[in-house]
C-alpha cells in the first residue's frame, strides 16, 4: 500500500508527460526499441542485511503505444548470501509489462518516466526443499531516464529505477543503470498481434 | 469498434457491473462475463451487488439474496441448463462445483423473483437462483477455452532462507476449461472439461486446515500422492481441486429445443468454514446429474414445457484416512411439466413437479427419504400497451405438511423515460426442503457428535415463512439513468444459529455448542440505488449503494442481520478505446459487520508459523479497487486479461476468522474459434 501511494504521484506525471508526447504522428507499434543495459543496486536497507544485491543485467523492448510507449522489461541479477544471515543465495529474474512517457527535452536528449508491473522470480541456491526452489511474487517499478539518440537509431541510456517486491517482508531495491538501445521496424506480425 | 461490440460494451455497463435495481431477474451473458473477466462463476456472483456475496476463503461465496433469505443461507438453487443441482455442503453451497466449463457459458441469470419461472417453481421452494446456461453450438465447429492463474502477494520469497520466514503463499489456480462443440440447424452436441484449482492461502486459514489434514483416523496413513494429477496437485496439501466434465445433446422439433445433459464433478479435499464445526471441513465432493429439458407447441396458443433429472451427491474421504468424514451419498430423481397458454391480453400458465429424495449414511436415519409434490399457477394480463401485471400462486406438500407461495406485480410506465414496479410475495418453505444439519442431525444423522460437537434446537420446526414488498423506480435519459428501489420483508418462524465460541490456540479454531433458536420473527428493510452514466463514446460509469437494515426483530434474529454490511458502495468504471483494447475498474466499500457469536473470543492470537493473526468479533468496513487490462488478438478470437484485485492491497475480510484477501495478479486466455 505504501509503496504503491509513492508510485501514484509518479503516475500523474506520465499521465500529463503521454498527453504532451501524443503530440507525435507515430504509429503505434511500428517500431521496437530492444535496450541492454547494466544495472547497479545503490540503496541499503533491511534486505542487505541477508543478501549482497551484486549487479544486474537487463534488457527490454519498447514500442510506440496508443499513449506514451509500451515496455516489456527483464532484469537478472545475483544476490548472494551474508554469511551466517540467510542460508541460501538467489538469482533474480523480474520480467514486467510497463508503460513510458515523457518528452524531447532539447536536440535527440529525451527524458521519460516508466512504471512496470510484472513477475519476480526467485531461484535459490541452495534446494531445501525441491519444490521451493522457485518462487514467484508480485513486483512493479518506476522509473526515470535519459536516452540521448547518438547517432541514427542508435540511443545511450541512462535510468534510475525504484523496485518493489511484495513479498511478506517487502523487497525494495533502487538500481541505477546505463546501457545502449537500437531502433528497429517492428514486423508486420507483431503489429497484428498487438494492434 | 463495430456497432454489435458497443452494443455489448454499453450493456455491460447497464447490467454487469451492478444489477439493475428492482429487476428481480439479471441476466449476466458471456459477452458481460468476459468484460468484467470473470474468470470463475462466482466472479459472475459478485458484480451482483444486491446478493451481498460473502466469502472466508475466496472459493466460497455465500449471498444474501436481496435479504430474502437468512445471511448466507444455503436455500437458494443453482441450475444448469434448466437442472436443479445439488451442489450443498450442508452449510455451504459450493457454486464452483457446478459441472461446466466457463468456456461454454452462454449466460448467468440471477433470480430472486422465482415465481417467474414456471417449472423451476416445481423443482422447490427458494426465493433466489442462479440458472448456468451453457451455449448450444451453432452452425459447424465451435472451439473454446480459457486458462487462468495469478498471484496474491505475501510469500517469503528469499526471507524464507533468513529466520524472518514465513509461510508460503500459494498462486491462484490454475484454472482451465475447454469446450467442444459442432452443430447444425436443428440439432448440437458438445463436449467439455475444467479443472479448478484454489489452495488456502491465508496464514491462519493454513494453520487450520493443515490441522485438518494432519488429523487421521486411527491406524491410517498419509496417502501416497499418485494418480494422473499428481503432477501438479497434492491432497495432502490444503488446496481444492475441482475436475468436470459434461456431455450435451439438443434436438430442435416441435417448434423447442430438446435437450439432455449427463454431467460429473469432482472436488478433491474441498474445505470450507462450517460454524457448527469452529473451522474449516475438508470433504471430498462428487456430483453426478443427468436429464432432459424441453418445450413443444400444442396448437397456435399453448406451449408445454417438460423437466426430468436424476442426481447423485456424495460427500466423503475418498482416501479413507481423515478423521473428518461426512460419509454422506443423496440421491434425487425429479420431475415437472408446465403448460403456457395465451389468450388476447391475458397468458395463464400451470405446472407442476415431483421430487423424491433419498440419502444413504453408515448412521442410522429415523427417515432417509422424502418426496415432495409441487404445483401452483400464474396468470399474467397485459394493462394496455406497457403496463403489465401478474399474480401466481403455488403450493409444495411433503405429505405432512404443506407450503404455500403467492405472488402479485406491477409494471406500470407512467412515462417514456419512468417505470414503477411494485412487488408483493410470499414465500413458505418446509424444513424438509432445506437439507440441512439440523434437519438430518434430528433424523440421526451423528456427524456432529462424532466430531465431539454438541447442539440443541430449542423447539419444532415446520416451516419457515418469508414475505416481501418492494416498490421501485427507474428513469433513463440520455446520459444515463437512475434506479431506486424500497423493501421490506418479514420472516416468521425462522430458526437461526447461536453460539459463543471458546478459543482453541493449539488448532487456531474454535469450539462451542450450537444453539438452534426457534420461531425467530423479524423484519429487514433494503435500500437499493444505482446511477449509470456514459463517460464519452466508448466509456461510462456505474455507481451502486445498497442498504440492509434489520429492525422490529427477535434478539437471535437481530443478531444474525449484524453479520451482513448495512451499506454497500461500488463504482465501475470501464473504456474500450479500440475493439482489441478495454480497460475496466471499480471501487468497492462494505461497511462494518458485527458477529455475536464470536463476541467471547475478540481478540485472541493466532500465531499461523510466525505470522500473528488477530481475530475480531467486529470485521471492520473496507475499501479496495480493483483494474484490469484486456487485449484482444488474432481478430479477436484471442484474449489476454490482466487484472489487479485489491489494487491498494487494503485489509479486505468477510468474516472473524475470514482470509484477507490480499493484492493479488491474474491473468487469463480466452480463446473462442468457430468455423
Amino acid at each position: 500500500m505504501r509503496a504503491l501511494s509513492r508510485l501514484t504521484p509518479l503516475l500523474i506525471i506520465m499521465l500529463a508527460a503521454s498527453r504532451a508526447h501524443s503530440q507525435e504522428p507515430v504509429r503505434p507499434f511500428d517500431r521496437v526499441d530492444i535496450g541492454l543495459y547494466g544495472a547497479a543496486n545503490v540503496n541499503r536497507n533491511e534486505f542487505h542485511t541477508y543478501w549482497d544485491a551484486g549487479h544486474a543485467g537487463a534488457i527490454d523492448f519498447v514500442t510506440p503505444f496508443y499513449a506514451g510507449r509500451a515496455s516489456l522489461l527483464i532484469r537478472v541479477g545475483r544476490n548472494d548470501a551474508v554469511a551466517g544471515a540467510a542460508s541460501s543465495g538467489f538469482t533474480s529474474v523480474y520480467a514486467a509489462l510497463g508503460w513510458r512517457a515523457g518528452r524531447t527535452l532539447v536536440h535527440d536528449l529525451r527524458a521519460d518516466i516508466g512504471l512496470h508491473v510484472g513477475i519476480a522470480d526467485f531461484n535459490f541456491s541452495e534446494e531445501a526443499e525441491s519444490s521451493v526452489r522457485n518462487e514467484l511474487e508480485l513486483g512493479t517499478e518506476g522509473s526515470v531516464r535519459a536516452d540521448y539518440e547518438f547517432a541514427t537509431r542508435w540511443h545511450a541510456i541512462a535510468e534510475a529505477s525504484y523496485q518493489v517486491t511484495f513479498t511478506y517482508h517487502r523487497i525494495e531495491l533502487a538500481y541505477v543503470s546505463l546501457g545502449l538501445a537500437r531502433t528497429f521496424g517492428a514486423p508486420g506480425w507483431i503489429r497484428g498481434v498487438l494492434e | 469498434m463495430t456497432r454489435a461490440s458497443r452494443a455489448v460494451w454499453i450493456a455491460v455497463g447497464l447490467v454487469c457491473t451492478a444489477d439493475a435495481a428492482f429487476a428481480r431477474r439479471v441476466v449476466v451473458t458471456r459477452a458481460q462475463l468476459e468484460a468484467a473477466g470473470a474468470m470463475r462463476i462466482s466472479d459472475a456472483l459478485q458484480l451482483l451487488d444486491a446478493w451481498s456475496p460473502q466469502s472466508n476463503d475466496g472459493n466460497t461465496w455465500m449471498p444474501t439474496p436481496r435479504a430474502l433469505e437468512a445471511p448466507r443461507s444455503t436455500a437458494w438453487s443453482v441450475v444448469l441448463n434448466g437442472q436443479l443441482l445439488d451442489v450443498g455442503v450442508f452449510d455451504a453451497t459450493h457454486l464452483e462445483l457446478v459441472p461446466v466449463a466457463m468456456a461454454e457459458i452462454d449466460s448467468i441469470a440471477f433470480d430472486d423473483g422465482v415465481e417467474r419461472s414456471f417449472a423451476g417453481t416445481a423443482w422447490e421452494s427458494a426465493n433466489a437462483r442462479v440458472e448456468i446456461y451453457a451455449a448450444r453450438a451453432t452452425h459447424g465447429w465451435a472451439v473454446a477455452a480459457t486458462a487462468s492463474g495469478g498471484n496474491e502477494i505475501g510469500d517469503p520469497g528469499p526471507y524464507r532462507y533468513t529466520p524472518l520466514a514465513t509461510p508460503n503463499v500459494d498462486a491462484v489456480g490454475a484454472d482451465a476449461s475447454l469446450w467442444l462443440a459442432r452443430g447444425a440447424r436443428n440439432w448440437y452436441a458438445s463436449l467439455s472439461g475444467a479443472m479448478m484449482q484454489h489452495p488456502y492461502t491465508d496464514p491462519a486459514m493454513r494453520e487450520r486446515t493443515a490441522d485438518a489434514l494432519a488429523t487421521l483416523r486411527p491406524g491410517a496413513t498419509v496417502p501416497e500422492n499418485s494418480g494422473p494429477t499428481s503432477w501438479f496437485y497434492d491432497p495432502g496439501w490444503p488446496a481444492v481441486l475441482r475436475l468436470s466434465t459434461s456431455a450435451r445433446v439438443g434436438v430442435h422439433a416441435g417448434g423447442g429445443w430438446h435437450e439432455g445433459t449427463l454431467a460429473v464433478a469432482n472436488a478433491r479435499r474441498y474445505f470450507h468454514y462450517s460454524e457448527p464445526f469452529g473451522s474449516e471441513v475438508p470433504t471430498d465432493q462428487r456430483a453426478l446429474v443427468g436429464g432432459a429439458t424441453g418445450s413443444f407447441g400444442a396448437g397456435a396458443s399453448t406451449r408445454i414445457g417438460y423437466r426430468a433429472l436424476a442426481s447423485t451427491k456424495q460427500l466423503d474421504d475418498q482416501d479413507d484416512v481423515l478423521a473428518f468424514d461426512y460419509d454422506w451419498e443423496s440421491r434425487r430423481v425429479a420431475g415437472a411439466l408446465d403448460v403456457t397458454h395465451a389468450r388476447g391480453r391475458t397468458r395463464a400458465i400451470a405446472f407442476a413437479g415431483y421430487e423424491t429424495r433419498r440419502v444413504e449414511t453408515a448412521d442410522t436415519l429415523s427417515d432417509d427419504d422424502d418426496s415432495f409434490v409441487r404445483a401452483g399457477a400464474r396468470v399474467e394480463r397485459a394493462l394496455g400497451r406497457t403496463n403489465r401485471a401478474d399474480v401466481e400462486f403455488a403450493t409444495t406438500s411433503d405429505g405432512d405438511d404443506v407450503a404455500l407461495s403467492a405472488a402479485a406485480r406491477l409494471h406500470w410506465m407512467v412515462r417514456t423515460a419512468d417505470t414503477v414496479r411494485v412487488r408483493v410475495a410470499v414465500r413458505e418453505r418446509l424444513f424438509a426442503e432445506s437439507d440441512d444439519l439440523w434437519l438430518w442431525s434430528e433424523r440421526g444423522y451423528g456427524l456432529l457428535e462424532r466430531n465431539g460437537t454438541s447442539y440443541t434446537i430449542d423447539g419444532p420446526i415446520d416451516r419457515t415463512r418469508v414475505a416481501s414488498a418492494d416498490v421501485a423506480w427507474s428513469s433513463s435519459g440520455i446520459l444515463g439513468g437512475v434506479d431506486i428501489s424500497l423493501g421490506v420483508r418479514r420472516f416468521d418462524d425462522a430458526y437461526v444459529e447461536t453460539r459463543a465460541f471458546s478459543y482453541d490456540a493449539a488448532t487456531c479454531g474454535f469450539d462451542a455448542p450450537t444453539r438452534v433458536v426457534t420461531g425467530q420473527t423479524g423484519h429487514v428493510g433494503t435500500v437499493e440505488a444505482r446511477l449509470y452514466h456514459s463517460l464519452g463514446e466508448h466509456s461510462g460509469g456505474d455507481f451502486s449503494w445498497g442498504y440492509v437494515e434489520e429492525f422490529d426483530s427477535d434478539p437471535a434474529f437481530g443478531a444474525t442481520w449484524q453479520t451482513v454490511p448495512r451499506h454497500r458502495l461500488r463504482y465501475t468504471a470501464w473504456a474500450r478505446p479500440r475493439s482489441t483494447w478495454a480497460f475496466w475498474a471499480r471501487v468497492c466499500h462494505d461497511s462494518p459487520t458485527w458477529w455475536s457469536d464470536y463476541a467471547e473470543v475478540d481478540g485472541v492470537m493466532c500465531d499461523a508459523d510466525g505470522v500473528p493473526v488477530t481475530y475480531r468479533a467486529r470485521v471492520d468496513g473496507f475499501t479496495f479497487v480493483d483494474a484490469m487490462v484486456q487485449h484482444g488478438m488474432w481478430r479477436e478470437r484471442l484474449w489476454i486479461d490482466v487484472a489487479a484485485r485489491n489494487l491498494f492491497d487494503a485489509d479486505v475480510h468477510y468474516h472473524p476468522l475470514g482470509a484477507s484477501f490480499g493484492l493479488t495478479l491474474l491473468v487469463q486466455a480466452r480463446l473462442r474459434w468457430s468455423d
